[in-house]
């Protein structure tokens, strides 16, 4: 999140980004277990970086298509980040044809242990996250300058199947939306991920859970959701619509509110006691990478599809 | 012909609309907060890999525990 606002915003950065560079981001809790070409060259090229040998390979790399490290760097700040992409690109000049250049096959079969996608024919739910204050008798957005004010977002994964469902559910006047998806939403998606990963919610900390949706397409719901112990909950309202055009989402927005409560392992500094907390989903169209990346809550597969279990 | 009733009800639902509109643009990312993706990000190494064979480019990657461009 620092990285977004404080380096990767930057106009000089941008400029010799886009100029000078290839740019991907990857998740390193699947990068680095992958058993694939993918896995094989990411290691190689760790290797040569300070993080060899080392559990995290969180960081920022530059390095050739054939594999030579050029650069590694993991502080915050354009500065020492611009530093390191000018001396990579001196290195870079250095080089020869061959050391840049290589013929690249195709990966094979990826490690479909640490390999997310999306299942054929499946939809993308973009879902913002925000902590909220009531100002001037509003809910209002907190100064953006500060990491966990920021808006943070995650992606709802849906299956072909299940948008159908929705779809049969509305023409037939409406109802709890139930099963797998009305799970998944609780579960993985009314989370506080403003400064981190949190962690999941079990089925049985849900206290409260209601999503329905009516014939018009119209949803209403509420939930209260709280630890074993009462340290880490939220409570509110999520309203919206869902329209379904020839087993086709064309519509998915929600608005939930509520009041937040705690922290995980990766999310401390949450401010004190029961704080508004916003979330919007919107129906995403996937054409920009970003927005097809999965959801933090599939690594474990079988739990996200089938949060029953 | 609307009543009295009728129409103070719609009044209400349309400024509920409009409530439920401000508080969607807070939550959202605003521009500034979205620059970091005016940059071409990637998310598939080998991918990145041919473009950078094929441009002759190097590659950056931002490797992070989660996402960068969506765990948080």
């Amino acid at each position: 999140m620092a990285d977004r606002l404080l380096v990767f915003a930057n106009s000089e950065v941008q400029k010799l980004l886009k100029e000078n560079f290839v740019t991907v981001a990857a998740d390193d809790w699947y990068q680095r277990r992958r058993k694939d070409k993918v896995g094989e060259y990411f290691a190689k090229v760790v290797d040569q970086s300070p993080r060899k040998g080392v559990h995290t390979k969180q960081g920022h790399y530059i390095f050739t298509a054939p594999g030579k490290l050029l650069g590694f760097n993991n502080n915050r700040g354009p500065e020492k980040r611009l530093a390191m992409m000018k001396d990579a690109l001196s290195k870079w000049d250095k080089l020869s044809k061959d050391e840049r250049l290589v013929d690249i096959p195709e990966h094979g079969k990826n490690d479909q242990g640490f390999y997310r996608e999306l299942p054929k024919d499946g939809q993308i739910v973009k879902v913002y996250t925000r902590c909220l204050e009531e100002r001037n008798g509003r809910l209002q957005k907190l100064a953006e300058n500060k990491i966990g004010n920021l808006s943070a977002v995650d992606h709802l994964w849906l299956q072909h199947s299940e948008v159908k469902k929705l779809g049969k559910l509305i023409v037939s006047g409406g109802g709890q939306i139930s099963g797998g998806l009305s799970l998944r939403i609780a579960k993985f998606h009314l989370r506080d991920n403003t400064r981190g990963e949190p962690r999941d919610w079990k089925k049985d900390e849900l206290k409260e859970w209601s999503l329905k949706v009516d014939g018009k397409g119209k949803v209403s719901g509420n939930f209260l959701i709280s630890s074993s112990d009462g340290e880490m909950g939220y409570e509110g309202k999520i309203k919206g619509s869902i329209t379904v055009d020839k087993g086709r989402l064309t519509r998915f927005d929600f608005l939930v509110l509520g009041k937040h409560w705690g922290y995980s392992k990766h999310t401390q500094g949450s401010r004190l006691g029961k704080t508004p907390m916003g979330q919007v989903f919107r129906l995403s169209d996937g054409k920009r990478a970003s927005d097809r990346i999965p959801p933090q809550g599939i690594r474990w597969a079988p739990g996200y599809w089938n949060p029953e279990t | 012909m609307c009543n009295l009733f009728q129409i103070v009800l719609i009044g209400l639902v349309v400024l509920g609309a409009q409530a439920d509109e401000v508080v969607v643009k807070e939550i959202i990312p605003s521009k500034v907060e979205s620059a970091w993706l005016e940059i071409d990000w990637k998310t598939d190494l080998w991918e990145a890999r041919k473009e950078a064979a094929r441009t002759g480019k190097p590659i950056y990657l931002w490797e992070m525990d989660g996402h960068p461009l969506g765990c948080v």
